[in-house]
């Protein structure tokens, strides 16, 4: 009889077994991590289970975002459209508020450099109401239109190149209680502008309130300009009215014929 | 204690979705062997596929409206086939189950407690806090209730092109399981607690069939310890981003394509079986849009083993109604998509031509594979699952070697999985770390059925304790 072969049999068995006892063994440790993870979720749940769902959405989201849900809601019929004005790339607010808010159906808005907005998708009709999602994935309402940008608003060929500049304030210039924004404009031996539009922090500012007045200093630079009694352009305010902080201003040059040359949009700082 | 989640309407459309399901693996001959609990895994699997897929279908090709009327009879449908099969044929013989050795029956008992723990705390987690997750909100959730709202799969919304829906043309069968469900358990629009379990019974589901596809090829000894391995990974359970815990479609994904690849495979596999593989297929395609390269994988994989065990002709009839069904489901996807505007998607990946692909792979794939292992070794998300798969696919790596036919499906669908993957990262925009360090996981736990099995076949100690296919 073989003595040794029982002995060689058991250590075959157990090298047969080697590679399911490692596995089990590094699973297995991995047990009590699982078993841990498992337990404090059945912990959370039962105070859960008890809330309602407007509770557990505020539990999730906070008080703001569930009100200003429920506000939407009530406001747009279940097949109704709105808008949201989002403001935070790849901010998740955006994300649960097209979900919860669905089957409604939302159009997108994207933010322009002055605060004002744009639909994504130029043929989307502009429903009443927004929700603006701020980058910090607050939430407010607004009337979508009256978030809209007009800038450029009617100019819609191409540009010229029409002598014209906005020279204040600057691009980027922290400036201290802003009291005009201004310029020139006029073409080489002819006219001065016939028209100057000006925006605002992405609002058109009333034709009315911009005066021309003369830039001798415009003449003088550029060769061939003529008279400049009325070359130079501005909008003043009074210190004060407009708000520590960062603006945007942009303007519309526009010469005989409708042409038109465009200034800006760019940002500028009030500083208190 | 006061109850404000729509627990019981939750519970009751997913023991439906169960029925369903068990229906169809009555009408399944090698299913309906099974143990009671392992049917239970298939049955979770196939119903979701059935009830998703035939709502699918009926509100996009059929114009059915998407409400309680239409939706239960379509549910019941399979139970009203078991029954007229059970009236007019004998009584299926159930083999004896075999005993368990001692050491077996420790890691069953350990695996039951574990997954009994696990399964109720993630139902439990469900129903207790709203969906949270990205992808859920943004896109799974969202979409349901766009098509709950037009009660058509074609709703409105998705197919408006001014409308700002993220990814638009994703396969919704996920959505449409959630529209189906609260359907019919009249569940309220605004409860989003109710739907998470639908994706947590995800997780039994595929140990379920983890187990019983590893014990028929492998043996209990190491089908438990595959299943336990699966079972201690905590991103499968307990990730919100992919795992069970969230609503993304990745591990529904998982089990779907990785259920027809075993089930195609499995010994004695006839036309039922290959028609319920054709369905779970069919599934993975309409669920995530890797799904219908996966389900080609799956295929290709499940003809190369027929091939590799006796000829195609033998396997050719389940080959045929699984590819079928899968076509079918394509077919579905392609009509469904034509209508839907392509907007809002990130365009992940580049246009495809073989150099763009070479030049892709050599620029991106080093720094994205760095970021996989990284990702891999992240032990709050995977704990040591990462060191115990491949100590054990090397440590068995000639026990491999001599179960070659076996190991074969499930070998080549994983290298058609990581090649279909590095292609879409090779081709994709998006900064190759980033795309790593947001899909990888999710890539591997759609991997996970073929990956855990050849584990199993890895282990398999020896002929001795090889478990006859009736658990």
């Amino acid at each position: 009889m073989d003595t040794s072969s029982a002995p060689r049999r058991e250590r075959a068995r157990l090298a047969a077994a080697l590679p399911a006892a490692v596995v089990a063994a590094l699973a297995l440790a991995g047990a009590p991590a699982q078993v841990r993870t498992a337990l404090d979720r059945w912990k959370e749940s039962p105070t859960g289970i008890a809330r309602s769902a407007d509770a557990a959405r505020r539990e999730v989201r906070g008080d703001t975002y569930v009100e200003v849900v429920e506000t939407l809601r009530a406001r747009i019929p279940v097949g109704g459209a709105y808008a949201i004005a989002n403001g935070g790339a790849g901010d998740p607010a955006s994300n649960w508020l097209r979900c919860d808010l669905a089957p409604r159906t939302p159009v997108l808005l994207l933010p322009q450099l002055c605060g004002d907005w744009v639909p994504d998708r130029r043929s989307a009709p502009i429903p009443e109401i927004a929700a603006v999602v701020a980058t910090d994935g607050s939430v407010r309402l607004a009337g979508a239109r009256g978030l809209l940008t007009t800038l450029w608003s009617g100019l819609d060929g191409p540009e010229a190149d029409i002598p014209g500049w906005m020279d204040e304030p600057a691009e980027g210039a922290a400036v201290k209680g802003t009291s005009a924004v201004s310029g020139w404009c006029q073409e080489k031996g002819g006219p001065p502008c016939t028209a100057i539009r000006v925006w605002l922090d992405g609002r058109e500012l009333d034709a009315a309130r911009v005066e021309r007045f003369p830039r001798p200093d415009v003449c003088a630079a550029v060769p061939g300009m003529g008279e400049c009694s009325r070359a130079g352009w501005r909008v003043s305010y009074a210190p004060g009215d407009l708000a520590p902080g960062s603006h945007c201003v942009a303007a519309a040059l526009i010469a005989e014929g409708g042409r038109h040359r465009r200034v800006g949009p760019w940002t500028f700082t009030v500083t208190p | 204690m006061t109850i404000g989640a729509p627990v019981a309407s939750s519970l009751l459309a997913a023991l439906l979705v169960a029925i369903s399901g068990l229906a169809l693996v009555d009408l399944v001959p090698v299913l309906r062997m099974r143990s009671r609990l392992l049917r239970l895994g298939w049955a979770w699997l196939l119903g979701c596929a059935w009830v998703g897929g035939s709502a699918y279908a009926a509100s996009h090709v059929l114009h059915f409206p998407l409400r309680r009327g239409t939706l239960l009879p379509l549910v019941l449908l399979p139970v009203a086939a078991a029954l007229v099969r059970r009236l007019l044929s004998v009584a299926a013989e159930r083999r004896a189950p075999e005993r368990s050795t001692p050491l077996e029956g420790i890691l069953i008992a350990l695996l039951l407690l574990l997954g009994a723990l696990v399964t109720s705390s993630l139902v439990a987690h469900g129903l207790a806090i709203p969906v949270n997750d990205w992808d859920g909100k943004m896109t799974w959730v969202a979409q349901a209730r766009f098509i709950r709202g037009a009660r058509s799969v074609d709703a409105p919304a998705l197919r408006d092109p001014t409308a700002w829906v993220i990814h638009p043309r994703y396969p919704v069968l996920m959505p449409v399981v959630q529209v189906v469900a609260q359907e019919i358990a009249d569940a309220p629009w605004d409860d989003d607690r109710f739907v998470r379990p639908l994706y947590a019974l995800f997780w039994p589901a595929f140990l379920l069939v983890l187990f019983d596809a590893a014990a028929a090829r492998a043996g209990r000894l190491a089908a438990s310890v595959a299943t336990l391995a699966a079972a201690c990974a905590p991103t499968l359970a307990f990730s919100a981003h992919g795992g069970a815990a969230g609503t993304y479609s990745d591990l529904p994904l998982a089990g779907f394509w990785g259920g027809g690849l075993l089930l195609l495979t499995l010994e004695g596999a006839g036309v039922a079986e290959g028609l319920a593989a054709g369905v779970l297929l069919g599934a993975a395609v309409l669920t995530k849009t890797e799904g219908l390269p996966l389900a080609g994988v799956a295929l290709a994989a499940a003809a190369v083993f027929a091939l590799a065990n006796g000829g195609l002709r033998a396997r050719r009839a389940p080959l045929l109604a699984a590819a079928g069904v899968a076509a079918a489901a394509a077919l579905l996807l392609v009509s469904w998509r034509s209508g839907i505007p392509p907007r809002y998607d990130e365009g992940q990946v580049a246009a495809f031509s073989v150099a763009a692909l070479a030049k892709g792979a050599a620029a991106r794939l080093p720094e994205a594979s760095r970021a996989c292992v990284r990702a891999m070794a992240d032990r709050k998300e995977w704990g040591l699952t990462w060191i115990a798969v491949p100590l054990g696919l090397l440590l068995g790596a000639r026990r491999l070697g001599r179960r070659a036919r076996a190991a074969l499906p499930f070998a080549l669908a994983l290298a058609g999985a990581l090649a279909l993957y590095a292609s879409a990262y090779a081709l994709s925009v998006w900064p190759p770390k980033m795309l790593a360090e947001t899909t990888w996981d999710r890539l591997l736990i759609q991997m996970g059925l073929p990956l855990f099995v050849l584990l199993a076949l890895a282990l398999e100690p020896g002929p001795q304790s090889r478990f006859q296919t009736n658990a």
